[in-house]
């Protein structure tokens, strides 16, 4: 499957407060109430500029802080097809997977903002369109691929029932 | 093969003689705790999955985070959390931060796996725990399964040599690292602090430690349980347990020395906790709010140093100084008057969710986390410092070395 879409720059240590504040996180009864702020303090009416498909792409240390799932829930609610990071912080890759939110490990830098970006998801490569420019993704273990590839971990346990190391 | 500690844990806990870091093992969780914030979350998975059966042994909800609620979405979380737990007959508590309601209510014990839907359940490694955050959906299915996979992290040694100077503490200890390290160089690792500083630490300070790990990118920070430990588990009434710890040549990714009598009083400025400078550099910054709270630094040990720097003092009439005891028990002990506005305990100010700030308006605080816009305005100013800063600062309006006051 390749996805294609429009690349939405953002810088490093783009933390869950910024993805959704801490002052909505109140709301968590409705995701779908919260997708709005998404990046409020950063990037005031972004969700306006988002068409589905579209990727985030960042620089190291994508999602630090808080262990609020919301934070991955409202970037997938919001229509973006995957986050491309120079790297994640740990609890918010791992929420990713495990609510089927694409994330992948690549060296983002040469990419800006409004690029068209092609992730060929089977063989790992990230094309930029607007720059002709290959990047490849770093592999994930095939463990956690399978989740990823499942949809997240409900899913993964649906038809595996067990975790298959 | 020598372990380290959290390797040695996690290889218990999946029933095996040895695990090795990057290795992706199944094991048994010995406690999950749920909050109010996730409980959403927590619920809709287990809905969507058709099972309602959640280990009444193994989990604990709680309420920390809303406590007392101030609008309607908070009350709406806090209903959802108390009736399913109450409807089930599962462990709930209100009223206290989870670290330090977990080992209050003698549910921490050193080797255990335990997992908690809040980024700093690390502080609870003071203890000799394994504690990691994880997402309420995992969390669901941890408490209906038996096991749930998990990464070995490596491990990082944090070795602490030497006597804090005073009015230093262990919350300067942690700016330091993440002021020469950053907020990624522990990214799914594990801390280990050790060495004869370590072992003098209060199990406070300890908790304090290993809570600023979540701000290093760490999966757990982790302290081996000796005296002081078990003199701390005893008065929660924890006698029994394994004693675990690394073994003196276990590899490790990295050794980081650290002589805690060359540091002096530092502060993060904003927007992260690795914009570390000495706190004389940033003196005379006008203050419209200071706090003393949090999972981070919300104990006794906390409040002491406070009261300490504040005996006879006042607070300046330009700030506003809130304390948040981090739990019942810590607000019993904590006789404060000091002009300091005691609010109840929860996280308070640290999440924006009392006392948010003012676009241009500046706070110093001893929680964990200064990210831009997480206590109200996102043109407010966040800087982290030790209670000692704090209090120093509060008393004279603008930040304040409290070497001043010495």
């Amino acid at each position: 499957m390749v996805l294609e879409g429009r690349a939405h720059v953002f810088g490093d240590h783009i933390n869950t407060d910024y993805i959704i504040a801490a002052k909505h996180k109140s709301r968590l009864t409705d995701l779908d109430d919260m997708v709005e702020y998404i990046m409020e303090d950063i990037r005031p009416g972004f969700i306006k500029e988002i068409e589905p498909g579209d990727f985030i792409v960042a620089g190291v240390n994508f999602g630090c802080g808080s262990s609020r799932e919301t934070a991955p829930w409202v970037i997938k609610k919001s229509g973006i097809a995957a986050v491309l990071a120079k790297g994640f912080a740990r609890i918010f890759f791992r929420n990713s997977i495990n609510i089927g939110l694409r994330v992948a490990r690549v060296d983002t830098a040469s990419i800006q903002e409004g690029d068209l970006l092609q992730v060929d998801l089977a063989s790992g490569k990230v094309k930029n369109g607007t720059r002709g420019d290959m990047m490849p993704t770093q592999p994930m273990p095939p463990f956690i691929q399978s989740i990823l590839d499942a949809g997240g971990v409900k899913n993964y346990l649906k038809t595996h029932k067990t975790f298959d190391l | 093969m020598p372990m380290t500690i959290t390797e040695k844990i996690l290889a218990k806990a999946a029933g095996v003689d040895r695990v090795s870091p990057g290795e992706i093992i199944t094991c048994k969780v010995d406690l999950i705790c749920i909050d109010e914030i996730q409980i959403a979350i927590f619920k809709d998975t287990l809905d969507k999955m058709g099972t309602d059966a959640v280990d009444k042994e193994r989990t604990v909800f709680v309420v920390d985070h809303f406590c007392p609620p101030t609008n309607l979405h908070q009350a709406e979380a806090n209903k959802l959390i108390r009736d399913f737990a109450l409807s089930r007959g599962l462990l709930f508590f209100e009223g206290s931060i989870k670290d330090q309601l977990l080992w209050e209510n003698g549910l921490i014990r050193p080797g255990m796996v335990l997992v908690a839907t809040d980024s700093h359940i690390t502080t609870c490694g003071a203890l000799g725990a394994f504690a990691a955050p994880f997402g309420p959906s995992e969390a669901a299915i941890m408490a209906v399964q038996d096991s749930y996979w998990f990464k070995v992290p490596e491990t990082i040694r944090c070795e602490i040599t030497g006597r804090l100077p005073p009015f230093v503490t262990a919350k300067d200890i942690g700016l330091y690292l993440l002021g020469q390290k950053g907020t990624t160089f522990a990214n799914y690792k594990a801390i280990e602090f050790c060495g004869p500083a370590v072992s003098d630490f209060s199990m406070d300070a300890r908790t304090t430690l290993c809570n600023m790990t979540t701000e290093m990118g760490a999966k757990n920070g982790i302290v081996a349980p000796d005296s002081v430990t078990e003199a701390f588990l005893q008065k929660w009434g924890v006698k029994e347990y394994p004693v675990i710890c690394s073994d003196s040549d276990a590899p490790c990714s990295e050794t980081i020395k650290v002589n805690a009598s060359a540091l002096e009083p530092l502060v993060a400025s904003p927007h992260s906790p690795g914009n570390v400078f000495p706190v004389m550099e940033v003196e005379g910054t006008k203050i419209d709010q200071a706090f003393v709270g949090s999972c981070g630094n919300g104990n006794m040990d906390d409040l002491r140093i406070v009261a300490q720097i504040l005996k006879g003092k006042t607070v300046h009439p330009r700030t506003r100084f809130i304390i948040t005891p981090a739990s019942r028990a810590v607000h019993l002990q904590a006789l404060v008057t000091t002009g300091a506005l005691v609010s109840g305990q929860t996280c308070s100010v640290c999440a924006g969710l009392e006392a948010p700030l003012l676009a241009g308006e500046v706070c110093i605080t001893a929680s964990p986390r200064n990210f831009k816009g997480r206590m109200g305005s996102p043109e407010a100013r966040i800087y982290l410092a030790s209670p000692a800063t704090i209090a120093a600062s509060a008393i004279k309006g603008i930040i304040t070395d409290p070497w001043e006051f010495k």
